[in-house]
């Protein structure tokens, strides 16, 4: 699980500070793995000085870098490597993103190289591969190159039965819990002008599917998202794609609270119908391949087709693109065990799958599809519905006994019970 | 004429009876040398005439041939049984120059079990094994992790059956739950052992070594698994103080878990244990949680107690600085020969741990 302290702060008040959080996250058994404080600032913009031909070698060039703070000496194989190039420079010590290799000064050939002058692909922008990356003269030399994006990334590893922490805001809760600061109430969303949902979901009897609450919104406009949100996806190393796919992974991430967004258009008879799979039944996914599905899946149909498996994958047919113009939200509880099964058979691990095999907060159902109506509406505009539920509606609190006598005997510490 | 035969009798009678190689010479010369008594017949051959002297002459020269093949004969003999007599006594040969000896080393991840091993057993530890092939009950479902937990997937299992019953054990953990269903409380044991998980890099590989603690008894409380692995941790890096910190984790077989940390910094390239402010992960522990218990009969409410695994070759890794965990694997001679250990330095707790 990824997050910045930005991100973090959206939900707790705290005036502490990173190595603070990170001591508090380990303490309280969110093991922090890695804390990537913006290792790109080893990429900077440079300016090739000077490119001539390498002695002892054909294809290589030996450039003169102009790195900002001093002129250094590169080998570099790309064929566009010039003079009076504006490129990006990564120094001894970065990390290429692409293949995790870390530069070091070498000697290539009998002459020694300081860094290595990099391509799109090298650092996961694009897939461009066939030279280095051309920049525009007005980028200023020794500037970091990842100016936009170099708050520190805190990767903590979340183990089975902390599925409470895989959104922002359970950490947020653990941390205040623990007395780091205080957590945002997170506010009520009040829609008004409401249109009646036209639609109607029906869940099959062990389905694998306890509820579904789903949202209709009518006249939506998927276009890019904007700043904030695509920096937000961006800041946790996830890729923008268009707003109402950017608003259902954000919200996946805040509340740990995974929706899907159907083309309502695209689904027949405005009727929904979760039930299981049987044998040899057949689904075209949204990663653009084909499941030859086994008998006691969970999925999401209509009368016609198969729409998503429950809890895992949408499927391409019913898919959001930027021609969508009227939406259904689902938000929905899927079983934990059937969602684990599915996903290994099938060999599909999503972020949803990940985190429904572990469970998620039901309160935070309803709330999850009224937040993703409510930013849709706010970004591509349209006519929200009232939310709708089939199946499980109320979930009661639990309570969990503590026995103190118990904690001592296996702890070893005394502890005495105080009333407050 | 008789005179030849009775020479060659008396030659005879005497060349029977040798037995020493020296002698030989001494009855040669008797007979054939320049005073011998078959010389001296020679000498009166020029005195003899016609066909006397041509048959005195072919008897005297048999003679000869006759002593000298009888010389030769027993010379030969006696020269065999004295090398025969040399080879039996002189069995060894000391004039040969000595053979190399080639020592063989101990693995050092041979040499850590052995280290664990005895520190453990001297503070009441014995050593418990089970199988490398476990069904999926003792290294799954026994230790509280059923089918479909999501804990399953931390562990990249090896099933050798296509209905996942038999696999390859990913710890050691399933020897507690043989332990515990074959025999009474109380339990005190370690158990290495080889475990194996699909995974290969630099910091994995498909098989390494574990060891396993468990201590099940009426009142065996986390204080006491702290204290047991403080001892350790001291012990097995040969040090007086170490900065140890317990962090809360999950393992679905304890409750509650925890998984143990060494303080640690890099010095002038060389790793020191027990200080600095980094922290290193070493074991994963805990108190083992009742469902444990109840699925190997023993009863929770009556007993209670820890359990804690931790990975051999990191070990080993940390105490001998060794980078690659690749490297213990490749049976490169030239490798063992620098990191193995003298077979004759079997590690014990009056000799201290460190090397």
């Amino acid at each position: 699980m990824k997050f910045t302290k930005s991100w973090l702060s959206d939900h707790l008040k705290t005036s502490a500070t990173l190595e603070q959080i990170e001591k508090t996250l380990n303490e309280i058994g969110l093991e922090v793995e890695n804390i990537d404080k913006g290792g790109e600032s080893f990429f900077k913009v440079a300016k090739i000085l000077k490119a001539s031909k390498h002695p002892n070698a054909d294809k290589l060039k030996v450039c003169e870098v102009d790195t900002g703070k001093r002129v250094v000496q590169v080998v570099c194989g790309a064929n566009n490597a010039r003079d009076g190039l504006f490129t990006v420079f990564a120094s001894p010590g970065a990390i290429i993103p692409k293949n995790q290799l870390k530069i070091k000064i070498t000697n290539i050939r009998g002459i020694e190289s300081n860094g290595m002058l990099c391509s799109e692909s090298e650092l996961n922008i694009s897939e461009e591969s066939s030279g280095i990356i051309e920049l525009s003269k007005n980028k200023k030399i020794g500037e970091s190159f990842f100016s936009s994006n170099n708050e520190p990334l805190i990767d903590i590893s979340v183990t089975p039965n902390r599925s409470d922490c895989l959104g922002v805001y359970g950490i947020a809760r653990d941390l205040s819990a623990k007395g780091l600061g205080s957590l945002k109430e997170i506010k009520k969303i009040d829609i008004k002008n409401k249109i009646k949902n036209p639609f109607k979901v029906t869940i099959e009897k062990n389905s694998g599917c306890s509820a579904f609450s789903y949202c209709y919104i009518e006249g939506v406009k998927n276009i890019e998202s904007p700043k904030w949100l695509k920096d937000k996806i961006l800041s946790v190393g996830l890729r923008p794609i268009s707003a109402i796919v950017d608003i259902t992974n954000y919200i996946m991430i805040d509340l740990n609270r995974p929706l899907h967004a159907y083309d309502a258009d695209k689904i027949s008879k405005k009727h929904v119908i979760v039930r299981l799979s049987k044998k040899n039944e057949k689904f075209n996914a949204l990663d653009d391949k084909e499941y030859k599905l086994e008998e006691g899946n969970c999925l999401i149909t209509d009368k016609d087709k198969i729409l998503g498996l429950g809890g895992i994958i949408g499927g391409a047919s019913t898919g959001v693109s930027e021609k969508s113009k009227n939406i259904l939200i689902e938000s929905a509880l899927f079983e934990p065990s059937l969602t684990s099964k599915t996903s290994k058979k099938l060999g599909i691990n999503s972020d949803a799958s990940f985190r429904f095999a572990r469970g998620v907060d039901k309160n935070m159902m309803v709330y999850g599809s009224q937040l993703a109506a409510k930013l849709i509406q706010e970004i591509c505009g349209g006519k929200i519905s009232n939310v709708l539920i089939s199946g499980e509606k109320i979930f009661n609190p639990r309570k969990i006994i503590f026995n103190l006598s118990k904690f001592s005997k296996i702890i070893g510490i005394p502890i005495t019970e105080r009333k407050r | 004429m008789d005179e030849i035969l009775s020479i060659r009798k008396d030659f005879d009678s005497k060349i029977e009876n040798v037995s020493v190689l020296e002698k030989i010479d001494l009855i040669k010369s008797e007979f054939l040398g320049k005073k011998g008594k078959l010389t001296d017949l020679f000498k009166k051959i020029p005195n003899l005439q016609g066909e006397d002297r041509k048959n005195f002459a072919l008897k005297l020269n048999k003679a000869k041939d006759h002593i000298n093949s009888l010389i030769e004969k027993k010379l030969n003999e006696l020269q065999g049984k004295e090398i025969q007599e040399k080879l039996s006594s002189e069995r060894i040969d000391i004039s040969l120059p000595g053979r190399p000896i080639e020592f063989g080393k101990i693995h050092p991840v041979t040499q850590v079990i052995d280290e664990v091993t005895a520190i453990f057993g001297e503070i009441g530890f014995s050593v418990a094994e089970g199988p490398d092939l476990e069904t999926e009950f003792n290294n799954f479902t026994a230790l509280n992790t059923p089918e479909h937990h999501p804990a399953r997937d931390m562990h990249d299992t090896f099933y050798l059956t296509e209905d996942k019953n038999i696999l390859l054990r990913t710890h050691t953990s399933p020897v507690q739950i043989r332990t515990m269903l074959s025999g009474k409380p109380p339990y005190q044991i370690i158990a290495p052992g080889r475990t194996y998980r699909c995974d290969s890099d630099q910091t994995h590989t498909p098989m390494f070594h574990q060891v396993e603690g468990l201590h099940i008894d009426k009142d065996i409380n986390m204080g006491h698994l702290k204290g047991v692995l403080d001892y350790f941790i001291k012990k097995f890096f040969n040090v007086d103080k170490i900065k140890m910190r317990f962090r809360p984790s999950h393992f679905p077989f304890t409750e509650p878990s925890a998984e143990v940390d060494i303080g640690y910094e890099i010095k002038d390239g060389e790793i020191i244990i027990g200080e600095g402010n980094k922290w290193l992960e070493i074991l994963g522990c805990g108190m083992v949680h009742p469902n444990v218990l109840r699925n190997c009969k023993v009863n929770p409410s009556l007993y209670q107690g820890y359990a804690f695994g931790m990975g051999i070759d990191r070990l080993a890794m940390l105490k001998y600085g060794i980078n690659d965990l690749r490297s213990f694997f490749e049976s490169d001679i030239r490798w063992l020969s620098h990191f193995g250990f003298n077979p004759l330095d079997i590690p014990a707790s009056y000799r201290g741990f460190g090397k």
